[in-house]
Order: structure tokens, then sequence, then C-alpha cells
């Protein structure tokens, strides 16, 4: 039996005649046509932001009652009163209002205590190791989201499983072996020119001896249906969510539009700080620097959270940042830190446990003048290719790390 | 189809007559496509001759070499490798003899010196135009030539190896990817070749060797003890019977079919004509020459890589256009010429294809069709069409079919251009469109 692929189309964007196709649409696809009020089947979706240049955990995650902190930061130093508490020690950056409102909403847990033995406090060797996640391993070329797209199998493959936004180049963690890694500049990049948008195909869907010109139509299929839900969401664009106006919460803007848009796409990467000026690397002066960096962050993440409530999508995304090492505690005598060890990884997105996930590092018992880390930064990320995107996470990273409790 | 048969000539016959399509099938495996004069002649020589022509360097060969030489050397400066990508793809645009230049890319997959940003692309261009120019002669000359690059040694992260500190990174390279292939090594092989590796070492870009680094101990190398060096672990692991098959395996992917694994009974004779003659060039013959390559096993049995669909869209357009940008575009589909994503080289297959992938596909192609915009209006179906002769709207769709899709053109486009006659004034501003619509054919993605 030939089908017209005129009238494959007609059905493909839209209607439950669908469903007869069975096998040869992918089940995304199915799911879209079939219906699109209920996002409970929808897949769960990972964005993981970079904090480039080594995030200041300690005036991130302010533990503001300890002696240790408040006698080594002469200048830096936030007092009870400056910062937005979250318990009797501890308190949010002023800088982060948004981000303390999600946690009393329960949509933010703080990983506190985040790192590796081994940080050798190079930012290159640093960042390559978290991209990795193969610490010390130079012949290790791919990345732990790379890897993870690339143990996607079967019709899920077929809609681009991980992407990256933003002006970067192809990170590192999000280098695969064999899958291409799309690098998503604006929706554009999901529409379709020319003819093709407008459905005008003509001819048969293929007799299915070859099993590539299938994998193709399939491609096709996902492609002129992917487009014509971005156009959707675009249309919808007025009820979407309020995004200040800098260019990270831009980038956390087309992630919602992609997630609104129901491609089928697992992961996202973003980034904040970029190399040189402005990052997070702060040897001198850090003050305005670092606050107006988690203003962004902050504003940003909160903005993205808050548009997803209200798209009844919270419940499918996590958030998470990382950065390649934390700061050292004291002050470096330029008003500044220097390299350091353990951060905190803030978690953010609905069905999260939420609140304070394990204890903030003793200040007492330092390495190099640096917080140490007791949780391993591969045991958040098994943790969350197990239990939120529902990968296997002992064959992407290599073994298996201890599960955290942070998923709800 | 028994073994022996699938590698004799294919001769035409009844059952499978020679025509447009196997001419243009032969065209795109042994390219990057062709244009309607050179389907039009290989349509009229048969496949035995139109394989010579292929197969055999034309005069201008030094001269246009010698030009994008030029080209090359001019671009590489730095580290970025922008400017040779452009270049390249331009060579492939241009060149006079084109299998020569598939096989490099071949050759770029398989080897994957580049894969990280480090290398300086003075190296990358050194490395790729020595692959260009062994590209059809002997693998284990290939294979010792990409063993001395320092390119690769610095894609692998291994700048030192000294006695107390072997790096196996490129030991299970040349184990695994160049020779004898997964499984057919282990980890006593792995050591053997890596202490044999011992005292290479790249300084400011050269290779040299410290003997004093060196372990000159006995090792047992895929069964074979001595004292090797780094010389002999290449020539064992490179004259290994596995390496034959191993690499006759990837060239059936290259130039036969990606759908599922070919049975080794198949690739036998072809395994044993490497081991027995070591020359690429006789190989490649023997495969473009075949019945299995002319079979409905093999036509529109791969999909096309990014850098073939972009190049042989001006190839069948008889144009070349602006490549800077080209080459960002390809990288972003996957096939970033001069840095392959990681030392397994390039994606293939199906895995070139998604929905976004495709999406960037259809729309790279419209944007290289379009009348304007970054790609200049270079690209002109109508003007293409009036220098074929073709004056009536139902000729100019013919070509343009037989140029994109073997002649494929489907029922009711054909229709529609029929019903154009009475529209004289208007129709070749539309065969733009109709180029385009031709490119969203999920066959055009297939080679």
């Amino acid at each position: 039996m030939t089908i017209r692929r005129r009238d494959f189309l007609k059905a493909a964007v839209g209607t439950p005649a669908l469903l007869s196709f069975g096998s040869f649409v992918p089940p995304v696809l199915l799911r879209a046509a079939a219906s699109a009020a209920s996002h409970s089947d929808r897949p769960t979706a990972l964005v993981v932001l970079q904090l480039s240049g080594g995030n200041d955990g300690l005036n991130t995650v302010v533990p503001f009652s300890d002696d240790q902190y408040g006698r080594n930061r002469r200048t830096l130093r936030l007092t009870a009163s400056e910062v937005l508490k979250i318990d009797d020690h501890l308190g949010f950056h002023p800088a982060m209002e948004g981000m303390a409102r999600l946690l009393a909403e329960g949509r933010l847990s703080v990983i506190q205590g985040v790192g590796y033995e081994a940080n050798d406090r190079d930012h290159e060797v640093a960042m390559r190791d978290w991209h990795t996640a193969r610490p010390g391993d130079t012949g290790c070329e791919t990345g732990w989201l790379g890897r993870a797209i690339d143990s996607v199998e079967g019709p899920a493959r077929i809609g681009a499983p991980g992407v990256f936004v933003g002006p970067i180049p192809k990170p590192v963690g999000m280098t695969a072996q064999r899958s291409v890694v799309p690098h998503v500049r604006s929706l554009d990049d999901m529409t379709l020119a020319g003819p093709v948008a407008a459905g005008e195909a003509v001819g048969d869907l293929p007799a299915s001896d070859n099993p590539l010109l299938e994998h193709v139509c399939r491609g096709a299929v996902a492609a002129r249906l992917g487009s014509r839900q971005v156009q959707d969401v675009l249309q919808a664009s007025a009820t979407g969510g309020r995004y200040p106006d800098f260019p990270l919460a831009g980038q956390l803007k087309l992630i919602a539009e992609l997630i609104r848009a129901d491609l089928g796409i697992r992961i996202f990467f973003a980034e904040l700080g970029g190399g040189g000026i402005g990052g997070f690397d702060n040897h001198a002066n850090q003050r305005d620097n670092h606050a107006s960096l988690l203003a962004q962050l902050s504003a940003a993440v909160t903005a993205l959270i808050d548009d997803l409530v209200q798209a009844g999508l919270a419940d499918r995304v996590a958030l998470m940042t990382f950065s390649e090492f934390g700061r050292t505690l004291a002050e470096n005598g330029r008003r500044g830190t220097d390299h350091g060890a353990a951060a905190p990884v803030l978690l953010a997105g609905g069905r999260l446990r939420g609140g304070l996930i394990g204890k903030h590092p003793d200040l007492t018992d330092l390495d190099a003048d640096s917080p140490r880390p007791h949780t391993d930064f591969r045991r958040v990320y098994a943790t969350l290719l197990d239990q939120w995107l529902g990968f296997d996470s002992r064959k992407i990273l290599g073994r298996q790390f201890e599960p955290l409790n942070v998923v709800g | 189809m028994k073994p022996e048969q699938a590698w004799e000539p294919y001769e035409p016959g009844a059952r499978r007559p020679w025509d447009l399509r196997l001419a243009a099938h032969l065209l795109r495996r042994a390219g990057f496509g062709a244009d309607w004069p050179a389907i039009e002649q290989a349509v009229a020589d048969g496949p035995a001759k139109t394989v010579d022509r292929l197969l055999r360097p034309p005069e201008n060969l030094a001269e246009f070499n010698a030009t994008f030489d030029r080209y090359d050397a001019a671009g590489a400066t730095g580290a970025s490798t922008e400017s040779l990508r452009a270049w390249w793809l331009r060579r492939m645009m241009e060149t006079p003899y084109p299998l020569v230049e598939k096989m490099a890319l071949f050759w770029h997959g398989h080897f994957a010196l580049g894969n990280h940003g480090g290398i300086s692309a003075a190296l990358m261009a050194r490395s790729v135009q020595s692959l260009r120019q062994g590209a059809l002669g002997s693998y284990r000359a290939l294979v010792a030539g990409v063993m001395s690059d320092p390119a690769l040694y610095l894609s692998l992260r291994s700048e030192r190896s000294r006695r107390s500190q072997p790096a196996p990174n490129v030991a299970r390279q040349l184990l695994a990817v160049f020779g004898v292939g997964p499984g057919n090594f282990d980890e006593n092989d792995l050591s053997a070749a890596a202490r044999a590796l011992t005292g290479r070492s790249v300084l400011r870009n050269e290779l040299r060797f410290f003997d004093h680094d060196h372990d000159d101990g006995a090792k047992t190398l895929l069964g074979q003890r001595g004292n090797w060096n780094a010389d002999d672990a290449v020539r064992i692991v490179a004259e290994h019977p596995a390496t034959a098959e191993h690499v006759v395996r990837k060239l059936y992917g290259w130039f036969i079919s990606e759908c599922g694994e070919p049975e080794p009974e198949l690739l036998e004779p072809l395994a044993n004509h490497l081991r027995e003659h070591d020359d690429v060039g006789r190989l490649v013959e023997v495969m473009l020459r075949s019945n299995r390559f002319f079979s409905a096993a093999a036509y529109r049995r791969r999909i096309k890589g990014p850098v073939e669909l972009a190049v042989g869209l001006a190839r069948a357009m008889e144009q070349t256009v602006p490549t800077l940008r080209l080459g960002q575009q390809l990288a972003e589909l996957g096939q970033d010429l001069y840095r392959p994503p990681t030392s397994a080289g390039f994606p293939g297959g199906r895995d070139w294809i998604n929905g976004t992938t495709l999406t960037g596909r259809w729309n790279l192609a419209a944007e290289m069709l379009a009348a304007s915009g970054a790609y200049e209006g270079h690209l002109n179906p109508a003007a293409l069409a009036e220098k074929h002769g073709r004056s009536t709207p139902e000729e100019a769709a013919k070509l343009l079919a037989d140029v994109l899709l073997d002649g494929d053109l489907p029922p009711p486009i054909a229709q529609d251009w029929r019903q154009l006659s009475s529209l004289p004034a208007q129709w070749p501003a539309r065969l733009r469109e109709l180029a385009i619509t031709l490119t969203q054919e999920p066959e055009y993605q297939l080679a």
C-alpha cells in the first residue's frame, strides 16, 4: 500500500488519524498529535547551566553566622541583615531574591559542598573534568551529556535528544561520539523555510524496502511537525512568561519555548559568565561584579521557572547550575577571592525535594584555604540521569555513584 | 549474489540496464555528484569507460592542486581552521578529480586528526594534504604517515611518552581505529604497542624521538615477539590480516551501503585484495566496477553527509558558492572539516538525520538556492536550464530532476509544470522554488 504523502502530512499535523500509522511515527509525534492538553506524560527535560570562572559558593549561599566566614572576608562579608535568610545559619546573596522565593515555594534545592577530590583548581582542567565527568582521564573525548545523548536509542533519537543555546562553542560536555548535537540560536533554527513549510509535499511514502529512506521520512515528519509546533508556540508567545532583558534570560526563554513546543529534546545546555571580563573569576573587586552575575542568574532562572509553572510544565523540567570550582574562604587583599574547591549546586524546577541538601562544608577544616567538597559532583549527575531523565548513569558515567535524595 | 560474483565487474544487461540512475549513482559515490554534461557523457560512455575516467588523474590536476595548496598555505595561520575549511569545500566543488577529494574526506573521518581546538591550522593543513596525496595509494603508508604526524599526538593529548609513562591513547587508536579493530586485540597488545611507541614526543609542533625515553625491552604484539620500536609496531599492526578486513568494512560503508553489517564472506575478497596488493586505488576500482556497487543493495543505500549534500548541490548547479559561512553551517550539521568531534571521526548513516538536522539541511539547501542572501544567488536554476537549451517548463523541470534526483520528478510536480506552458513569461522565476522543492524530497538526502 502506498499512502499519498500529501495526505500523510495532512494527518501528521494534528489529527488522531496519525495513530493509524503505527510504528512509522515516533511516539513524541503521536503524543503531540493525540492531545496537546495533557502535559503529565511528557518526557522530563534537564537544563544544565554553566557558571564560568569558578563561582564563589560562600557568597552565593552565605554561612553568615559562622565566625570563620566573617573573620576571613573583611570587605566581601555579607551580614545577617543583608542576606536573604534560609535558616539561622545560611542565607542567599541579597541579589538572589527570585531564587529565595523559589526555595520558599519548594522549587529550589541547594546541594551543598559539591566538588571532587582531585580538582587542581586550573580553570581549563577543572572545567574539562566537570564536562567529561572523568577527572584526570585525558583520553576521554566525550562529555557526560554527549554520552547521555548517544545512549538514546530507537524512535526517540529522531527528535534530537540534546541541544545547546547561546553564543558559545560546542561544550565538551555536549560532545557525543555518534550524535549530532545542534546549536540552537533562535527558533528560526527549528523552523522550516521555503516551500516545505507550507506542507506542499508530493510523492508517495516509500515502500519500506529501504530503511534509510524510511529513516529520512521519519525525520521529515519530525521536522515538519516540530516546525509547526514551534510556530504555535511563537503565536502564543503573548501569553508566555516575562523575562528580563539580558542574554541569559533570552537563552532560557528560548529553552522554555523549545520545551513548550514539545520537540522531544531532553537535555539543554546554557552558559553564564563567558571568558574574561564579567565572569565569575573575581580575583579582584569581586563585590559588584559577583552581585550583578548572581542577580542575572537568579532573575533569569526565576523567570524560566515561573514561565514553566504558568504553562503547567514546571514538574517536567529541572535546571542544574555548576561551576568548575568554588573559591577560597579568605579574601586575597585585592577585594577578591582565589580558586577554591567545594561550592553548592543549585537545582530548580518541579518535583524536587527542595531546600538544603547536605550540610554546609566545615569552615574549620579547609584544604588550601578552601572548603572541602563532601559530595562528588558525579553523584549529582548520576541522580539526575537515573531518577530525573530515566537514563542509565552507570553506562554514561562508567560506574555507579551513590544517589542523592533530591528528586521528589 | 555470491561473494565472488558480487565483486565481478558489472555488465549492463536487460535485468540491470545502464541508465541515468546508475550513472548518477556512480558519479555521486566516486565524487560529490555531477552536473548534467558529466551525467550525459557517463550515460553515453557506459560504466567501464566512466570508471576509467573517474580513476585517472586529469591532466590539469597538478596545476589545480598547486593553486589550492597556495590558498591553503595562505589560510593556515593561527589555530582557527575556518579558512582552511572554506578552501577545502571550494576545492571539492571545483576539482577536476573528485575521487581523490572524496577519499581524502574518507581518510579524514577515518584517522580523525584535529578533534580539539589546540592544534594549529598549519599542522592540520599538512595533515589533510598528506591524506590527499596518499588517498589512493598504500594503506600501510597512510598509517605510517599518520603515525608520524604530530597532529595525531596532539589530537590524542599524548604529547609525551616515556618508558615510565607510556601514552596508551595513541596505541589504542592504532589498534582499534587504524588497525585490527575492537575485539581483535587485548590489554597486553595495547600495553605492548604503547611501550613500542615510547620515546615519541611532540616539541614545538614537531614529532621527536628521545632514545632515553624509549622502552627497548621485548614485547609481544599481536602474537609477534621482539624488541619492537614504533615503526615495528606500526608495521605489525598495519600488516595484520584483521586490519584489512577492518578497513574494507569501513570502505564498504563509504562506497556501497550503510544498511546493516555486511557478511564477512562478502568482504573477504576485498580484504584479500588489500592484503595482497595494499593498493587503495585498485581496491576502490574493484568496488566501483562491481555488480554489488550497481545493485539495488547499494543504490540510495547511504545518507549524504552534510559536506556531500552541499558540495553536491553546488556541482549539480555548475557553480561554486561562498564557502566561509557554509563551512560553519556544515559544522553545525555535524561535519566540521579539520575538526572531527572525537577520534572516532564524524557521525555517519542514520545519525546524520534527526528532525532538527533535517530542518537545518532543508533550510541550508533553500538558502543556497535563494535568489539573494548569504549565497548571493550564485546557484541559478533558470540560467542552468537556459545553458542546456531547455526552453519549455517541462524540459527545465526534467533537467532539475535529472541532476538532483536521478530523474525522479514526482508526478504531481511534473503535471504542474506541464500546465505552466500557458504562462511563458513567469515560469523561469519559479525554477528556484522547484529546485528547493526537489531538495526537500527524502530521496535527496540519500547518496
